[in-house]
């Protein structure tokens, strides 16, 4: 049973095109187990197609509507496109869905799996996974942290997650998920900005980091 | 809902005999512009194609404008039109009402659009049709009922309060976070939220608090 979803804002914002798209990638995992959100996006996006048929035209150039036609015309002689059906959105990083996945661990009972990351810049997108009973470590957050769970399910101070939930952490918040004790957790996670460790040894290690400069590395696949 | 149990339409599947008619189930006399797709669908129409250029087009173009796309504006008229005429088949009455989808093809293209243009930042590299789709497979509405959702929407669009319907078109149509709208019209972040949510309860897109 899904209890956490996205706000009304970012369904809007979904709706209406204009969240950036790994916001809108997590928004679409969320939707693909979540029925009432996309019942909602559903009306939302009814709402979009009344503003749009509400708006006041702006002339169009002669000849427009012909080169239109030329340009199907050509492509009808080509072929059909095919009809795409959004059938798992992750499949372009995880062919074999989450099996046989090469984690890199991170903490004792916490590993990644990166799917992607800039060039430039320090966002993150990537899968993380809690074993079973585990603990993360405590952390605070530079920038928003969203998180849909993908796999069994994952508690902390504010509550407990199922699959399909969808949860924003804010920068400055601050917890320590804990997997459920019968099976690995496995999440997938946008990071606008890097973690930062909290508690008394994570305060230390990023003291460490910060002393030497280290930055994530990150695997290549 | 007061809606009476309407038999559902059965959606057309791709490749098949397209000849038959969709059964009429009144939601043409709502929507006006579902049959015009269904048309270019079944029969390659092209007239019914040119009412929905007529129609749409120079609206597609001022909500290009709107997003300060200016000088690409009729290419983005371009590519929805051909995105309409390429995609009719995947069309569903029961799904979405005609300006609904229309609506979700000009967004998309907008976005490809932004994309190929190299307008966005930290772009992921899926897709946008599966990025911004409705996934799953839910019960099937009747068309009748999606039109009439629609039809409720915008006759209520009529009575909502100036400010409200000014930051809803906002951020619809012209690409706008909450956070952009908010500094634009000078507003705290949370007024406009509220703004957007009081529109959203009236138009009877969200209901009151949902269980967090």
């Amino acid at each position: 049973m899904i209890k956490h979803h996205p706000s009304d804002d970012i369904l809007v914002e979904f709706s209406a095109g204009s969240l950036p798209s790994h916001l809108a990638l997590c928004v679409s995992v969320h939707l693909q187990y979540c029925s009432t959100c996309r019942a909602t996006v559903s009306r939302m996006q009814t709402l979009g197609g009344e503003l749009l048929r509400g708006m006041d035209g702006v002339e169009l150039s002669d000849g427009l509507f012909d080169a239109i036609l030329d340009r199907v015309e050509l492509s009808e002689s080509v072929q059909r496109t095919q009809v795409v059906k959004p059938i798992d959105l992750l499949r372009k990083w995880l062919p074999d869905g989450l099996q046989g996945l090469n984690w890199r661990k991170q903490w004792f009972k916490l590993s990644e799996y990166v799917l992607e990351v800039p060039d430039k810049g320090n966002w993150r997108f990537s899968l993380q996974r809690i074993s079973a009973g585990g603990i993360a470590p405590f952390h605070g957050h530079r920038g928003n942290e969203v998180t849909v769970v993908l796999k069994g399910g994952f508690s902390d101070e504010s509550g407990a997650y199922d699959e399909g939930d969808f949860i924003i952490k804010a920068p400055g918040d601050r917890h320590k998920p804990q997997a459920f004790q019968n099976e690995d957790c496995i999440c997938l996670t946008y990071l606008e900005a890097p973690v930062s460790l909290a508690g008394p040894l994570g305060k230390w290690i990023e003291k460490f980091k910060a002393l030497f400069g280290s930055q994530d590395a990150v695997p290549s696949h | 809902m007061a809606f009476s149990k309407q038999s559902v339409v059965i959606p057309l599947k791709p490749n098949m005999d397209l000849s038959p008619s969709v059964q009429d189930d009144g939601s043409g006399k709502v929507d006006e512009v579902a049959p015009l797709i269904e048309a270019v669908s079944e029969r390659r129409d092209r007239s019914a194609f040119r009412k929905i250029f007529d129609d749409f087009g120079p609206k597609i173009k001022a909500f290009a404008i709107k997003q300060g796309m200016l000088e690409h504006s009729e290419e983005l008229v371009q590519e929805v039109m051909v995105n309409i005429w390429r995609r009719a088949q995947q069309f569903d009455r029961a799904k979405a009402s005609g300006s609904t989808w229309i609506f979700a093809i000009t967004r998309n293209a907008r976005i490809d659009l932004l994309r190929k243009l190299n307008r966005i930042n930290n772009e992921t590299q899926v897709e946008t049709d599966y990025l911004w789709s409705l996934p799953g497979n839910d019960d099937p509405t009747s068309s009748f009922q999606q039109a009439l959702v629609a039809k409720q929407i915008r006759e209520s669009l009529n009575g909502l309060p100036i400010e409200q319907r000014d930051v809803i078109a906002k951020v619809y149509l012209e690409d706008k976070s909450h956070q952009r709208v908010a500094d634009e019209l000078n507003l705290p972040l949370g007024t406009v939220k509220s703004r957007v949510r009081l529109a959203l309860q009236k138009l009877k897109v969200v209901f009151q608090e949902e269980l967090a």
